[in-house]
């Protein structure tokens, strides 16, 4: 019999000896549960409903319904989505005014108004006849100056500046067939900023990175926070935040998605996948109002937002951190080390290559789930405009002629060696992708979410990630099984995360400390 | 075998190791330290007061806010994760905050809702200890003393109970959970 119970307990693989564990008082265990699940302690009249040892099964389920749990959960997503992109250039410098005495002028492209990096004459604009600006001579060989006009500012409607009418012009079509709203306006004198200067910003706007949480910067990781909240207020499958289409816009978000993608700089929002008759009617100062919208087919919840595409700016990058945070399956080598460095075939295709393959073989058909998701940017490449082979891109990288920027910047045009040479007009994305994970692309990350549900790697890690946050370490080796019962449960309750919190919170674990 | 499983625990009996056995989730949590946010809400809770200041423009700025960088807090561009130790530089500004707010607690005409809750010292003490730190310890409790000695080094009630307040977030009991 002793023998039997000493295998059996072997054969159960609990070889670790159980910790020394306090079980919490009542008030301390509720003390806990406030903590973790609304970020504050108890009040005194909380306490004061405590009966005996055991906290109430409604106290506990009134802080899982509380605002203050969603944004605990919230606070828990900052640390897998690590949510501020606020060090990228958004919109074009071009696009900037700059203050000089007082009076704002777009500097950079002052030369092509003017004829010299100088700004406005300190007089009051006046058009001729024609409707022309009226310019005098400047203070340099060959410039000219205007005068300035009053501009009521989209920041700031309510206190008009002085601006310089060149850069205040409001025409949207140039007379030499410039689309003002675009970066193409830089180098024409009939374009201005737009009505209330809406393409352009200046410094404390900070769309340039330069200013500590600038409001669109700020929006774009709150629209991700709210996608998070949502789903605890709503009560929605935790799915939802990874393959649903709705998004959260505020004034400043509407603003940029309106007037200011098209003027990029470090990133690029083409296409931009928002239909802009469907957003609301904010103005830029309503930072606090958030809106739902639905978004197209092509999303992917959280993992298209714009938030994590310029967060994660390469298909390799938004694997890996998909990989490790919500499969837990993170790309590290193996432990001694890669294997075959030294062997000399080097290929391009990463997938193949020695010592690479060991990850990449499985990070490259994955990265494919973003193939259609443009890099260094948030913008959706849309099959129709942008097929996996384009003949013209193909026509100018063969020919020598000058490609297109869409060419150079999506397709193969310039290869590196002959092994790109049969994909030369491919979608850089398509390259080296094996017909077999065509359907990558095709269907985006939603399948990759579907596959992390299916074989269990995703609601397990989710299950994991959660109980390590709320036990404040580790899960032990013994503790697998217990791991198992939880991601069981939040498949079964059809990923409701907060029963999966609940779960965890009343578990023996979580009511004892060590 | 049995040998390595009576070690675990060498007061238990074969079948009491069984016991264990069917109980493998007792690892327990590890006693965390309050983030960055819970600090300055829970701060907020027990004395009614944010710890704050006026700025150069006149404006009040939250210095929970204002040092959130220094205290640890990530931005997610140059730290992604929170340092939770109990450093250096948190006990100081622990130590300002808490100076700053029980005094403003003590002053404020709220004071009866945070500091003074009961009339008898030992019973107001045992409230604010099981509001501070979730202890409900009886009123002959031994561990009260230390606190009821602190309360006494003051010549105001007010003062006193201020002086407790401030021990009372310093102590890890308080930061801790």
């Amino acid at each position: 019999m002793i023998w039997w119970l000493a295998a059996a307990a072997l054969a159960q693989d609990y070889p670790e000896c159980p910790q020394v564990v306090d079980e919490l008082s009542g008030p301390e265990l509720l003390r806990s549960l406030s903590l973790d699940l609304r970020g504050v302690v108890p009040s005194a009249e909380e306490y004061a409903e405590l009966e005996g040892d055991q906290v109430p099964e409604e106290v506990l389920r009134a802080y899982l319904e509380s605002p203050e749990f969603a944004q605990q959960v919230v606070r828990h997503h900052r640390d897998l989505l690590w949510p501020n992109v606020s060090d990228i250039r958004l919109i074009s410098n071009r696009q900037r005014l700059k203050l000089k005495e007082d009076r704002w002028y777009r500097y950079l492209v002052a030369p092509h108004y003017r004829g010299a990096a100088i700004d406005c004459g300190d007089f009051e604009a006046e058009w001729d006849q024609d409707g022309e600006l009226i310019t005098i001579p400047g203070p340099e060989d060959g410039s000219v100056q205007e005068g300035w006009v009053w501009v009521e500012p989209y920041w700031d409607p309510e206190n008009p500046i002085k601006v310089c009418a060149f850069g205040a012009q409001e025409t949207d079509l140039s007379p030499l067939g410039t689309e003002c709203n675009t970066y193409d306006s830089r180098y024409d004198p009939y374009c201005g900023c737009g009505p209330n200067l809406a393409w352009c910003d200046i410094p404390d706007l900070g769309h340039n990175g330069d200013v500590a949480n600038p409001p669109v910067h700020k929006a774009l990781a709150g629209d991700v926070e709210h996608r998070v909240a949502r789903i605890i207020e709503q009560d929605l499958s935790y799915l939802e935040l990874l393959t649903g289409r709705t998004a959260y816009v505020n004034g400043p978000l509407v603003h940029f998605y309106r007037y200011q993608t098209q003027a990029p700089a470090h990133v690029r929002f083409n296409e931009l996948p928002v239909d802009l008759e469907l957003l609301p009617e904010l103005a830029y100062t309503d930072t606090e109002t958030w809106v739902p919208i639905e978004l197209g087919p092509e999303q992917s919840g959280i993992l298209t937002s714009p938030l994590y595409l310029m967060k994660f700016q390469t298909r390799r990058g938004r694997t890996n951190r998909f990989y490790d945070k919500f499969l837990c399956q993170p790309f590290t080598p193996p432990e001694g080390g890669l294997s075959d460095l030294d062997n000399p075939d080097v290929s391009l295709d990463l997938s193949q290559r020695a010592g690479c393959k060991y990850c990449h073989a499985v990070m490259e058909p994955a990265g494919a789930h973003w193939a259609r998701w443009s890099e260094y940017g948030a913008g959706y490449l849309e099959p129709s405009a942008y097929p996996v082979f384009d003949e013209e891109c193909a026509w100018c990288a063969e020919s020598g002629e000058s490609c297109s920027e869409e060419c150079a910047q999506y397709y193969v045009v310039d290869p590196l060696s002959s092994e790109e040479d049969p994909y030369i007009g491919w979608l850089k994305s398509y390259e080296f992708l094996e017909e077999r994970h065509w359907d990558n692309p095709e269907a985006g990350p939603s399948l990759l979410v579907e596959r992390g549900v299916a074989d269990g790697r995703l609601p397990r890690c989710v299950a994991g990630t959660t109980a390590e946050w709320l036990l404040g370490r580790e899960l032990a080796d013994g503790e697998e099984q217990w791991l198992d019962e939880l991601s069981a449960g939040f498949v079964a309750s059809d990923f409701d995360y907060t029963e999966l919190v609940y779960e965890i919170v009343r578990s023996d674990s979580y009511r004892s400390l060590r | 075998m049995i040998w390595l499983l009576l070690a675990c625990n060498p007061g238990a009996s074969i079948e009491q190791v069984a016991t264990v056995e069917a109980t493998p989730l007792a690892y327990g949590r590890d006693k965390k330290r309050m983030n960055i946010d819970q600090v300055a809400a829970s701060i907020e809770r027990v004395t009614g007061q944010s710890w704050q200041e006026l700025d150069e423009s006149g404006e009040q700025v939250q210095l929970f806010e204002t040092l959130s960088g220094s205290l640890g807090k990530p931005d997610y561009l140059a730290a992604t994760e929170e340092d939770l130790a109990p450093g250096l530089l948190f006990q100081k500004f622990l130590d300002d905050a808490a100076r700053s707010t029980c005094i403003a607690a003590s002053e404020s005409s709220d004071v009866g809702d945070f500091l003074m809750l009961m009339e008898e010292p030992q019973d107001n003490l045992r409230a604010l200890v099981l509001r501070f730190h979730g202890h409900d310890w009886p009123a002959e409790d031994a561990r009260l003393d230390p606190w009821l000695n602190l309360y006494g080094l003051s010549e105001t009630p007010e003062r006193g109970w201020a002086l407790v307040c401030v021990g009372l977030i310093t102590h890890p009991d308080f930061y801790t959970y």
